[in-house]
């Protein structure tokens, strides 16, 4: 039995008698479908269509049995039996109607891969060019709507919208096209120079030429590899340039100062224990809050989670309800012990010194101490790092002169 | 002249088909009507005889001219051809 013979309607009968197999051959000579065909006490039960069991009647005639219908199934009975319902007709069409309608519209919208324009502020772009929470989604182009997020957002390399349902998705990747200049830039041939003051703890050249060795102190600025190279002849006069990207890894050893004051009483957030939790309902536009009643303290935390109602895969409804948790809490000033005041200076310098290493800056001393006032604790002193910074500038004038002196 | 052509014979012949998935399910084509049925026997008609199918709580799925699909426990399927009396 399929859809299609639910939409027409099928009827199962009761075949009695002596001659039920030459009924049911005739039935199948005249070309009426039968299924489901049962072997009863002195009978048999078959599924017919209401199409065919009105050419039933003089096959019945013919091959002398009786029959009877045992059950109705399919639409035109479904119809016959609540046709005073006529309400139920109405919810039935109102229903499909209301689901039509939900489903051209927009109900949800989506971004992935934004990192550094934030969500809030692409949502309010959305908003202010017409793109916004209940539209037709007859009214969303979505090759526009990319060429415009591009337009906007000269980060954005890459846009794409789509319609799925109710819900638009829009996907970025960000990385503008000035990379590829950047790039070009970055294959032009240049020089390194120092980041920072100190003393060379480390060079080690893989294109271009050292101006400096390990030992040796530079200031800030200093050219430490040129990327001037002089070809030389058989004289040791320099006849040529080579200008080639001067590449090398240099490790310069220099101090950098470290100060952070810590105050001994300062203002904490304490929970009082109070807890407040609600259910907020929205429909649409409109929020309903479960219970009525909204706590009315000065300070507190709200968590809330959101959950959006939808059908299938992407086919989300304008009903979403959040759960909403307020916790009271005050602002107390505590005075903390100096055992507490220590602790909070020294992760803060461990944090510090653990966000240098992960720049690939090498610690050689620590030379940072803790030094108490009335109110306050001051950690204050130096760090030895080596850190493998250098400047990457064009090439000056000045390097080729300085590269013909020294071969003239 | 059949046998040269490739011809099938359910086609030329009228000869019966069946097709049987495992011991449940059975189709038939190409027969002449069905001669008895109950719960553990289905007897139907074929050009050169008849076919006997055996087994228990048999169930015609669907019944109409071109074919005949029977399920339920089948465990025998048996073919038998009418006896010629002397002198036909």
């Amino acid at each position: 039995m399929g859809f299609s013979d639910f939409l027409a309607g099928y009827v199962r009968i009761r075949v009695s008698g002596d001659a039920c197999e030459r009924f049911f051959n005739l039935c199948a000579y005249h070309r009426l479908k039968l299924w489901r065909l049962l072997p009863e006490a002195e009978a048999y039960t078959a599924c017919i269509s209401v199409y065919d069991f009105r050419k039933l009647k003089t096959l019945v005639k013919k091959s002398h049995v009786r029959l009877r219908i045992t059950e109705r199934h399919g639409l035109p009975f479904f119809v016959r039996k609540y046709r005073r319902r006529k309400l139920l007709l109405v919810g039935l069409l109102a229903a499909i109607g209301l689901l039509l309608w939900l489903g051209a519209h927009v109900w949800r919208i989506t971004l992935d891969g934004n990192v550094r324009q934030t969500s809030p502020v692409l949502y309010s772009w959305l908003q202010e060019n017409g793109i916004c929470y209940g539209m037709r989604k007859s009214e969303v182009d979505c090759e526009q709507l990319s060429a415009a997020l591009r337009n906007a957002f000269p980060d954005f390399s890459w846009v794409s919208a789509k319609l799925h349902g109710t819900q638009l998705s829009i996907q970025i990747r960000e990385g503008s096209f000035s990379e590829k200049a950047e790039k070009e830039e970055a294959d032009a041939p240049s020089s390194l120079f120092a980041a920072h003051a100190g003393v060379i703890a480390s060079i080690y050249v893989r294109n271009g030429r050292a101006l400096v060795e390990a030992g040796e102190e530079v200031e800030k600025g200093q050219l430490l590899v040129s990327g001037v190279i002089p070809i030389i002849d058989d004289g040791g006069a320099a006849v040529n340039y080579q200008k080639v990207q001067a590449d090398a890894d240099v490790v310069v050893r220099c101090s950098i100062p470290y100060h952070e004051e810590q105050a001994i009483t300062f203002p904490e957030k304490q929970y009082t224990g109070k807890q407040a939790e609600r259910v907020l309902l929205q429909i649409l536009d409109a929020d309903f809050a479960l219970p009525f009643l909204r706590p009315s303290w000065e300070c507190s935390d709200t968590l809330s989670r959101i959950h959006q109602l939808r059908l299938f895969d992407a086919f989300y409804l304008p009903v979403s309800w959040q759960q909403i948790t307020v916790r009271e809490y005050e602002n107390l000033e505590i005075c903390h012990t100096k055992e507490e005041i220590l602790s909070i200076l020294n992760s803060n310098l461990q944090y510090f010194m653990k966000n240098l290493e992960e720049k690939g800056v090498q610690i050689f001393e620590n030379n940072v101490k803790i030094e108490w006032t009335e109110t306050s604790a001051i950690a204050t002193g130096t760090l030895t790092v080596g850190t493998p910074e250098t400047v990457r500038a064009a090439i000056t004038d000045g390097e080729e002169e300085l590269s013909g002196n020294e071969y003239d | 002249m059949l046998e040269a052509l490739q011809l099938p014979d359910d086609l030329t012949r009228g000869t019966i088909l069946l097709s049987m998935h495992g011991q449940e399910h059975l189709w038939i084509e190409n027969f002449c009507g069905l001669s008895a049925y109950s719960d553990e026997e289905v007897r139907i008609l074929i050009r050169d005889g008849w076919v006997k199918i055996s087994g228990s709580h048999l169930e015609i799925l669907t019944y109409t001219k071109e074919e005949i699909e029977i399920a339920g426990c089948i465990c025998s399927v048996c073919f038998t051809k009418p006896e010629r009396v002397k002198g036909q």
